[in-house]
This record gives C-alpha cells, structure tokens and sequence, in this order.
C-alpha cells in the first residue's frame, strides 16, 4: 500500500502543474500580505493593553443590555479571556504574525480550486493516457489501487494546508515582525476557567475544521472523474459546486426547511461554535450524521463502479 | 510431452447485456510455447485477452493461472502474468527510468538490479532517462517489453503487439520472443490479425471469429494438413488445349484457366498422370509449379471468408 502511494505521489509531483498551484498560493499570500501592509497596516502592538481594556469596557457595556442568555455568556467569556490576557501579559493573537494565518482561512477556497483539479484528474487521466490498463494487470486489488489515489489526493490538500499555514505565518513575520509568536491561545472551558493553550495547534485545527467543504468536493470530483473517465467533467461541475453550493444553499434556507439535509447546509461546522446554526433546530451530531451519510454514499459509489467496471476502449 | 497447462480457459463467456460476445471458448496454452489467437479485427481476440488479464469480467467459465483462479484470486493470479494490452501506454512526462520503477513498485521481489538487466535487454541504457515523449513508437515497445518482464512473468499476454511497428521492430519481437518461449519456458499469449506475422512468432493457434473459437492448430498442422491435396500451376504453350485435354481425361482433378496460367488441384500422387496426358496430347510443357498454401490462404479458407 505503502508503495502504491509513493506511485501516486510520484506521478502527482513530476507534474508541472502541482508545483505551479502551490506556487500561485504562494504568490497570493505574498501579494495579499504586501498590500496589507500599506493598505490596512495591523494595530500597533505597543498599544495592545489600552486597546484591550476599552474592549473590556465595551464588552461589559453591552453586557448590560443582553437579554439573550446565549450571547451574554459569549461576552462574558470574552470577559474573562481579556482579563486573563492583562493580568498574565499574554499579547492576544491579533497582534502576532498569525494574525494573518488566521485571517488567510478565507483563502481555503482557493485550495479546494488546487485540490479539485487534482482530484478530477487522478483517476480520469489513467483512463484518458491508456495507462489503466497497466496500472490494473498487476498484483493489487482495484480497491487498494483507488485508495492509493484517494489518499494522494488529500496528502495534496494537507501540504496546501500547511504550506497557506507556514507561508502566511512567514508572510507577516518578515512584513512586521515575529515577536510574541509563542503567545498562547486562550480559552475558556465549561467550568469557566481561562485555559491556555498551543496557538499553533489550535489554528491548525481551525483550519482542519474549515476544510470541511474542501473534503467533500474533493470527494466530489474524485467520484465524478471515477464515474465520467472526463478530467474536464469532473473539474467543471466540481468548481461549480464549490462556487454555488454554498451560495444556493444559503438562498434555499430562507425558504425551505429541508435544506437542512443538504451537503452544503452542514460542511460549515464552525457555525455551532458561533451559537448561529443555518436553521434552527440544526445540531452538531445532526450535521455530523447528514456529513457522514454523504460521505458514505460517495465512498460506495465511487469503490462499487471502479472495481466493477469493465476496462474496455 | 505436454505438460499441465499453465493458462486454462473453460468455457469462458462473456455477454454484454442480452448479447453474447465471445461464445463458451475452452483453451490450454503450456509452458515454452507462444500461442497466438488469430481473428479479423471484431473478432473477440481482444475481450478474451482482457478477461484473461482481468480487465473485463466473466459472464460464465472460469480461466485458471498456475491453477488461481482470475476471478477470485485475481492477485494470486496474476503475479504469474506480464502483460502488454494494446499498445504499451506509459506516463509520457516521466523518464523511461521512472516508468519502470512505476511499474516495480507495484510488482513482487524487483530489485534495482533486475530493472538494470531488463533495460540492457530491451537495449534502451542510452535513453532510459529521458523523458517517454520524446521516444520513438519502437523505443515505447522495448520499454513496454521491459515493463512486462520485470518479475520474470511464466506467462506473457501482448495484445496486438506489432501494431504500429516497422518491419525491423516486428522482427526484432518475434525473435524475442521466441527466445523467451524456448530458453526461459515462458508461455506467450499473442493476439493478431495478421497472419503472416504470426506465421512466424506462433506454435499454436486458435482462430477467433465472430466471438466463436474455429479451431485450434499447430503450425505443422496448418501448414500440412491434407498434404494429400495440393496445386500446382502449369505453363505450357497452349493453355486453352492442355485445359481441354485434363477436363476431358479420366483424372480426378480440378481445373481452372486465368490468365493464361493453368491452375489444377488434385492428389499429390495424380501429377505424373497429368504430365503425361499433356505430353500424350502433343503439349509443350515450360513449367510445372507445385502452389504452397500460405497460412493466410488457410485461414481465410477457415473463416470462410473466401
């Protein structure tokens, strides 16, 4: 197994395209971190204890007014955090070089575009270059041969992941400055302690936690170059769901209630995090159950046409 | 002399919907030996190849490898097995090199070693890493072949193998594979429609038409099968006569007259009568030539397309 992943990887990396998508990343994040620069420079980090102690008076006038139960016990969180940051003199996030590893979440889409290309093409390909039919005549099974593929293909998204993480991280560090990188992350648990924990590990795990819809239309476009043997196919109709899935789910959602079963209603899971589900009455366990089912029909499509299909011309 | 069968079909079939490709085929092809299946294009030479490989699924029999089974032993099966499907297709932006370390990746017990010896024999050590687009169809095929022989397979499959070649590659793979067959007992399976190639690979033979299996021979047997029988064309200085005198003689024989050129069939052990009823008849006789059959007359006389 372990060679036919290195099979894959090799075919994946001898191309010239897979390293021109991770240079385009690269090049966007260095464009975007330079116009920041002078265009929106960040707050002066010098600043950071007035900047957090109006935040606290902020914060405790709207505290006054809630009603929602919910978002006062937010605010009061936020509360506590800040209080926690002054007293022990940890500088928040925002004012560190990730602070532009936190906002580059918003480039994740971009990474999904990379990864769809890729995905669209492992399988099609083969078939498109005749060189199944090799890949095919030898001692493994078509399910491991597949799952070789599958795996090369989200090896692809987590070097994406990482190099956005490590790049933006760079980016701004060599901008700015990379002082206060070891500041940690603050958090507050469910007897309401201010736990500190790896910033790190806790950004990365954002970024896991957003690359949910990345998953799945990789998944997508995997299944439909399985299917179709069309790069071209697979790619289109997957960039189309990436663009508009999203988009029409959240138009339908006004309107209907069934929406709530749709893929695209419950990859954004961070929206339990911030206490505002698409419709009401979605939990976490919900979209969890709704994410997996898809995933599993995807999965036994997939397997069941791969290894059953006949490789004619 | 024959040993067990290394590859056994039994009555293998295969349906596509309502309608059936290839019709209960039974075939044992042994060790040392290079078998060809012959058929026009259409035939079903290439279904039977890719269900033996794997490729296309069984509708009903069974094909056996060393005694696997393909369809429920597929790896066990097939680890015994190099093959070339069509024209040998490799990932033309990697090197020749990497094409095989491609392929002996996915193959049991290859070394760097053995990927060094299979490419001194397919003779590519100059180009081997240079990239596979900028091979020549003859080079594609060697590298193909060396693919193929990496694991030493016992049975080696090539579907159409001398598509595309030019007469010096043609002959250059017949050679080796006759080599192959003869000194390392590998069991070769070939597929073509053309008979004078395989006239010269082959030992045996099944021809293919229709998705049906017409028989199968030796090319002994093909080629002296009723010997009995032969033809033989005669140049005399008047054909119109010499027809008119073995039409009308008491001779079991056949004749025909076109262009100028008498054309008679009949027993072997007839042609002194027909000399001597030409000579009785006053007629000069220039030249009698005994007609050998080639392959492709046989087999088109067995299609029955002529």
């Amino acid at each position: 197994m372990y060679k036919l992943l290195r099979n894959e990887n090799m075919k994946l990396y001898s191309k010239f395209g897979t390293w021109l998508m991770m240079a385009i990343l690269l090049l966007v994040v260095g464009l975007v971190g330079l116009i920041s620069k002078y265009d929106a420079p960040p707050p002066d980090v010098s600043q950071w204890r007035s900047h957090i102690e109006q935040n606290i008076q902020a914060i405790q006038n709207s505290l006054q007014n809630e009603r929602n139960p919910q978002i006062a016990r937010q605010l009061e969180d936020q509360l506590k955090i800040n209080e926690y940051a002054l007293s022990h003199g940890f500088v928040p996030i925002d004012y560190t070089a990730w602070s532009y590893t936190k906002e580059a979440i918003s480039m994740i889409p971009l990474i999904s575009l990379f990864v769809i290309v890729v995905a669209g093409g492992i399988v099609a390909n083969e078939f498109s270059w005749g060189t199944i039919k090799s890949l095919l005549v030898k001692p493994h099974s078509r399910s491991k041969i597949l799952l070789a593929k599958y795996m090369s293909v989200l090896q692809y998204a987590l070097v994406l992941l990482i190099l956005l993480f490590a790049a933006t991280f760079a980016c701004k560090g060599l901008l700015f400055d990379f002082s206060y990188w070891d500041t940690p992350y603050l958090s507050v648990d469910a007897q309401g302690h201010v736990q500190e924990g790896n910033v790190i590990l806790h950004l990365f795990a954002t970024y896991l936690l957003h690359s949910v819809e990345l998953l799945f239309v990789a998944t997508i476009a995997f299944m439909i170059s399985t299917i179709f043997r069309n790069p071209s196919l697979a790619i289109g109709s997957s960039i189309l769901l990436l663009v508009l899935g999203g988009l029409a789910t959240n138009l339908l959602a006004v309107k209907y209630d069934w929406i709530k079963y749709s893929l695209f209603a419950n990859t954004s899971l961070t929206m339990y995090q911030d206490g505002t589900p698409l419709i009401e009455g979605m939990t976490l366990p919900f979209s969890l159950i709704v994410l997996g089912s898809y995933f599993a029909v995807f999965m036994v499509i997939t397997w069941t046409v791969f290894t059953k299909r006949d490789i004619v011309r | 002399m024959k040993s067990e069968p290394v590859v056994q079909l039994r009555n293998v079939t295969k349906k596509i919907g309502l309608k059936t490709i290839i019709h209960p085929i039974s075939l044992d092809i042994h060790k040392g030996k290079v078998f060809g299946l012959l058929g026009p294009n259409g035939a079903g030479k290439t279904t039977i190849i890719r269900m033996i490989v794997g490729l296309a699924s069984i509708t009903q029999g069974q094909i056996t490898i060393h005694g696997a089974n393909v369809k429920y032993e597929f790896e066990k099966a097939i680890q015994h097995v190099g093959a070339i499907v069509e024209n040998p297709q490799m990932y033309t932006y990697l090197s020749g090199y990497r094409n095989l370390i491609h392929t002996a990746n996915m193959l049991p017990h290859v070394d760097r070693k053995r990927i060094k010896e299979v490419i001194a024999l397919v003779g590519l050590e100059k180009s081997i890493h240079q990239k596979v687009k900028t091979y020549s169809l003859g080079m594609k095929q060697r590298l193909g072949i060396a693919q193929a022989l990496l694991h030493r397979p016992s049975v080696l499959i090539l579907d159409e193998p001398t598509n595309g070649l030019d007469p010096a590659g043609i002959r250059e793979l017949r050679d080796h594979l006759r080599k192959l067959a003869e000194v390392e007992g590998t069991a070769v399976i070939v597929s073509s429609h053309l008979l004078s190639e395989m006239e010269l690979m082959c030992d045996e033979f099944a021809i293919i038409q229709d998705g049906k299996l017409i028989g199968v021979k030796s090319l002994e047997e093909m080629m002296h099968h009723d010997s009995s029988d032969v033809t033989i064309a005669l140049q005399v200085d008047d054909p119109e006569e010499a027809y008119e005198a073995l039409t009308t003689a008491p001779l079991d024989i056949s004749c025909t007259l076109k262009d100028q050129t008498l054309t008679v069939k009949l027993a072997n052990d007839q042609i002194p009568r027909v000399v001597f009823t030409l000579a009785q008849g006053d007629i000069n006789i220039y030249e009698v030539k005994r007609v050998t059959q080639t392959l492709e007359d046989k087999f088109l006389e067995m299609t029955g397309v002529r």
